[in-house]
């Protein structure tokens, strides 16, 4: 009988914490994972350059039922930064929850927020560069989202 | 004063070892906490690029006009442009081999009054100012009107022309228009 109720309470416990686990693998999905942007010079748009081709978009879904608290901010911050290319040429539009931003070197930059309310947010990041190319080339950048939860 | 011994000492010890848990296990309410974090990868390339301007930026083409008065021969006559006069050039790029950037302006099409009479550009010189040297028009249509060897890397020029129309030939009265376009190119 003891033996039986051990079973049967280590099993919930397994399921408690596989249930857990899965819960925080599936707060916050980016894909893809790798994208590719090219460096638009200041004069290109004034030549009749258009961003179409030069610009890559990141999805995002986020699942408010597994948060705890009131509100959720996605942050944006570059973990490693090419010699040569100030990463502040890296640029992102985005829609409602998420907002416009230029990336920071030194600094997380608000990427989007939105009330912890039990319903999905799917949303995406239109990434761009513009800015003095340094030389041709490529070089690229580890940005990290970081989901964030505010009481 | 009296000071905590025995039972009394256990009992305070218990109280401030609960409340120790208690600080420790009640989340803190009013800060924000990270609760996830992907990382992604954007890589930025910075693509070989040739951007040449000359007059307005943009899709406008400047309009140069000669106003002429007196008799061929009585000197020549400086243009007059839509857009900024001298007319500024200016060649900007990122490059991945050494060599030479050449210029050239096809002038081969003369200027035309609509009925038949022509004028050709070779009556056309012009004053260059920074980068860009002094020069005619020869009516060929590769006419190299400046070079500059350059090197790897950014890539850089400025210049400006004013316009001079010799004003030497005797032509049908009119209007006479025509077009010349410039052409940079790099190794």
């Amino acid at each position: 009988m003891k033996i039986r109720k051990l079973w049967g309470g280590g099993l919930i416990l397994l399921l408690l914490c596989g249930l857990g686990g899965a819960g925080a693998g599936d707060l916050m999905q980016v894909w893809p994972l790798q994208i590719e942007i090219a460096l638009l010079p200041p004069e290109a748009s004034q030549a009749g350059l258009t961003w179409g081709t030069l610009q890559s978009k990141v999805n995002i879904n986020l699942d408010t039922r597994l948060m705890r608290g009131h509100t959720w901010r996605l942050w944006l911050i570059p973990r490693s930064r090419p010699a040569r290319l100030p990463v502040q040429v890296i640029r992102w539009e985005g829609r409602t929850p998420m907002v416009n931003g230029t990336a920071s070197p030194d600094q997380r930059v608000l990427a989007g927020q939105g009330p912890i309310d039990g319903r999905p947010v799917s949303a995406s990041l239109v990434f761009w560069a513009q800015g003095d190319p340094p030389s041709a080339g490529t070089f690229p950048v580890h940005f990290d989202f970081i989901l964030e939860t505010l009481p | 004063m009296k000071f905590l011994g025995g039972k009394g000492f256990f009992k305070a010890g218990l109280l401030f070892f609960s409340l120790g848990i208690l600080v420790l296990v009640r989340p803190s309410p009013g800060f924000a906490r990270d609760v996830a974090s992907r990382t992604i990868t954007i890589t930025v390339s910075a693509p070989v690029f040739l951007v040449l301007t000359v007059g307005s930026p943009g899709a406008i083409v400047d309009l140069v006009t000669f106003r002429v008065s007196g008799i061929p021969g009585s000197g020549p006559v400086r243009g007059e442009s839509t857009g900024a006069y001298p007319v500024p050039i200016q060649a900007r790029g990122l490059l991945t081999s050494a060599g030479t950037a050449t210029l050239t302006a096809d002038s081969s099409q003369p200027l035309k009054d609509g009925f038949g009479h022509t004028i050709p550009f070779n009556q056309i010189s012009w004053q260059g100012g920074g980068a860009m040297p002094s020069g005619r028009f020869s009516g060929a249509s590769k006419q190299i009107v400046w070079q500059q060897s350059t090197s790897t890397g950014k890539f850089s020029v400025q210049g400006s022309m004013a316009f001079f129309y010799d004003h030497a030939l005797y032509v049908a009265a009119g209007t006479y228009q025509g077009r010349v376009t410039y052409t940079l190119s790099v190794p």
